[in-house]
Parts: structure tokens; sequence; C-alpha cells
């Protein structure tokens, strides 16, 4: 196969950094809103009390606030990120997705630490952020080669930076963390190989488009 | 050739961004994870014990942890950890100390539970809770904690993973971790009583009694 690169159309920058279209970009970007809005409002719920008794203890419905919480944050892991790359593309919004939940935990209690959850977070955001790069390769060019697009560069570094800060995050769970987190970890962390996978198939061929 | 120079200088940003985020990233909460040894916990060696404590107004220490239902409040886990702090300088802030030092997040997303007060006979919302990971979406050690009449009592607990609600992977690998923490810290971790509140999957009933 031999991809020929266009330096033309020059699109406004960062097009592709957040997703192919105004609309769809839209609903990431509210998924990404609400999904903070419900995080904060939950992890400050379990810190805040009223006359005396914490808010939670008021109704057992609380009880299945947190749960819908852990499913939402689980979705926003594992599932939604790669759900808008594939409707959307947009490398930015689909790795913001999946760390934004820990993030709101490192805002609101000041406290971060390279747990499992923080490591799949940016494992699995880095993944759907290479994946939206592909997406939107196919989609603007009909092409699976985000590497021949100049248009795609933007796309394919922020992509690569996050790939790379993912992957260093899982190794060092492996290396410096706990047996057990490395052992919960370890299922969901294969996923660096097809994101490590395609991130070097992209720079092969931007390589060979110069 | 604008075009080349342009890619490198984003590529240079990049690049720098890429070192700026693994700098940032944040360290692993603990170098280790590991248990009391068969051979030393306390909760391993104590077959042959005889209760001590069988309900829940006959000791400080609370039995069991209840989750509040609309008919009334139903046990769900055992209270496997007790710290008879009321003769000495410690309290339950010093024993959540040993947990946030080895790297725990305090309050993480949990349910509410409760233990029975029997002082003001009322069940009393946790009063302090711990977890391994914030929301331990591949699973985790947690524990909550009540002080009651200057001893505190704990439940600890492993989640399975929130798939897609948590479950009870582990009452004994947790309670092992406790002892392995508090041993580390310099506690005395060398006793058990045997309380009437077996659970499976492994919970028998054995209590590890840990002091400063």
């Amino acid at each position: 196969m031999n991809y020929r690169r266009f330096s033309l159309p020059a699109q406004p920058l960062g097009t592709h950094l957040l997703g192919d279209t105004r609309l769809r970009t839209l609903v990431g970007i509210g998924y990404l809103v609400v999904l903070t809005a419900v995080v904060v409002a939950s992890t400050l719920s379990t810190r805040t009390t009223v006359a005396g008794a914490p808010i939670a203890t008021l109704s057992p419905a609380f009880d299945t606030l947190f749960w819908a919480l852990i499913i939402l944050v689980v979705l926003s892991t594992f599932v939604v990120p790669i759900v808008y790359a594939l409707f959307n593309g947009g490398p930015v919004i689909a790795f913001l997705i999946a760390v934004a939940p820990e993030l709101v935990v490192y805002v609101t209690t000041g406290t971060l630490h390279l747990t499992p959850d923080f490591t799949l977070g940016l494992v699995f955001g880095a993944f759907a952020a290479v994946l939206a790069v592909y997406v939107s390769a196919y989609r603007s060019y009909g092409s699976l080669s985000p590497g021949s697009h100049a248009d795609l560069d933007d796309a394919l570094l922020f992509s690569t930076a996050v790939a790379v800060v993912g992957t260093v995050a899982l190794a060092r769970l492996y290396v410096e963390g706990p047996s057990s987190m490395a052992a919960r970890t370890e299922p969901y962390g294969v996923v660096v190989v097809p994101t490590v996978a395609m991130i070097a198939y992209g720079w092969m061929m931007r390589l060979r488009a110069e | 050739m604008t075009g080349r120079r342009d890619f490198l200088r984003k590529a240079a940003i990049a690049g720098v961004g890429t070192a700026a985020g693994v700098f940032a990233l944040p360290s692993t909460p603990e170098a280790s994870d590991a248990l009391m040894s068969d051979e030393r916990s306390p909760s391993a060696n104590a077959t042959d014990q005889s209760l001590s404590v069988t309900a829940e107004d006959t000791s400080p220490y609370a039995l069991w942890q209840y989750k509040k239902r609309d008919d009334g409040y139903a046990p769900t886990s055992p209270i496997n950890a007790v710290f008879p702090l009321s003769e000495t300088e410690r309290g339950l802030d010093d024993v959540m100390d040993v947990l946030f030092d080895a790297g725990w997040y305090s309050l993480p997303v949990e349910y509410v539970r409760y233990a029975w007060n029997r002082k003001r006979e009322t069940y009393e919302h946790q009063q302090a809770t711990a977890a391994e990971t914030f929301y331990g979406t591949v699973g985790r050690r947690h524990v909550r904690c009540w002080e009651l009449e200057g001893a505190v009592s704990m439940q600890a607990h492993e989640d399975t993973a929130a798939t897609p609600s948590h479950g009870i992977e582990s009452y004994r690998q947790a309670q092992r971790r406790i002892e392995q923490l508090f041993d580390e810290a310099g506690w005395t971790v060398d006793e058990s009583q045997r309380f009437a509140n077996e659970k499976s999957p492994d919970h028998h009933g054995h209590v590890t009694v840990i002091r400063p």
C-alpha cells in the first residue's frame, strides 16, 4: 500500500482534536460536563453534613446514587471513550472522558495515586484517543492511515503523547506498585498492545509520507 | 518547507507535553501489599477460642455493620478488627492515619453503613472510611470504622471488580492486610477474639485485636 500524503486542504488547527463534526463534538463535551458535575456532586455529598448528620444518611436512596455513580465511572473508563471515538473521532475528548473521574478526585480531595482506577483511565483513554485518529482518517479520507494526512498531525501527536504517558503509568504500576493491584489491572491493561501498535503504524506511514 | 517546520514545531510541543505528563504521574500508593503471614497472623492461629462477643450489647465493640432499609437495619458484613484504645492516648484518627500513610483514600465512593451504638441505643453512621482506590473499578480493599466507648471497630473487606456493583471478594485477605499494615506501623498485632459473626465467603469469627 502506498498512501499519498495530502498537504491540502488546510483545515483550521485542532479540528480533529475534539471531534469530526460540530454537533457530535458538542454531545461529547456535554457528556464530559455532566460526568464531571455528577462526580463532583457525589464526592462532595459524602463530605457534607446537615445538622451534624452526613446528608448520605438522610435516605437509603443515596446507596442507589452511589451504585449508579460507580456504574457511570466504570462505563466512562472502559466504554464511553471508545464509543465517542467511533462516533466522532476526537482524541482529546475521548481521553478526557476516561480520566475525568480520577481528576475530579484529585481536585476535590487533593489526593492522587497511581491506582488501578487512574492507570486504567489513562490506558483506556489513550486507546480511545488513538482509535479516534483512525476513525477521523477513515471518515475524512476513507483511509486507515492517519499518518498519510497532514491535517491529522495534531491528533496523531496528541494520541501519541497520551499513549506514552498511559504506557509508562501501566509499567510503573507493575514495577513499583503492589502486586495485588498489578494483578487486578492486568486483564484490562493489555489494551496498551493495540494502542502501541496503532501508534507505531500511524508514524510509520507518517514518516513514509515525508 | 513551512509545513515541515510547522510539523517539527508541533512535534517538539508534543514531546515536551509527553515528558511533562510522564513527570507529573503520581506515585503508586504502596510499594508492597504484603499480608500478615499464616505463622504470625493472630486471626489465623485462633482455632480453639471460646466466643467473647456474642451480641451487640455485650461489648463496646460492634459485631456487625448494618444496611439501612425501609423496614429497619439488616446486618451485612462482620466487624473483623478491633482496637481497644479507651485507656490509651490514641483514637480513631490515629487508626486512620496508618491507612492514609499507606496511600489509602479517605471517604471513597461507597455505600452508607451503620453500627449499633449501645450507649446511645441507635445505629450510627460510619465514622471514618478508607479504601485503596477511590472507585474500585477493578476491585480494592476497603474499611469502615466506628469509635464506640473508646474502642475502634473496623470492618475490612476486599471488593470484587464493579461489574456492575461491588461484591465481597474476601474478608480474610483484607483483615490480613490490616494486620500487616498495623504491624509495620509499630502497633501490637498478636491477639484475636472470637465473635459470633461468621460470614461467607471466608470470615470465621476470628477478630484481630490491635493495640498501640
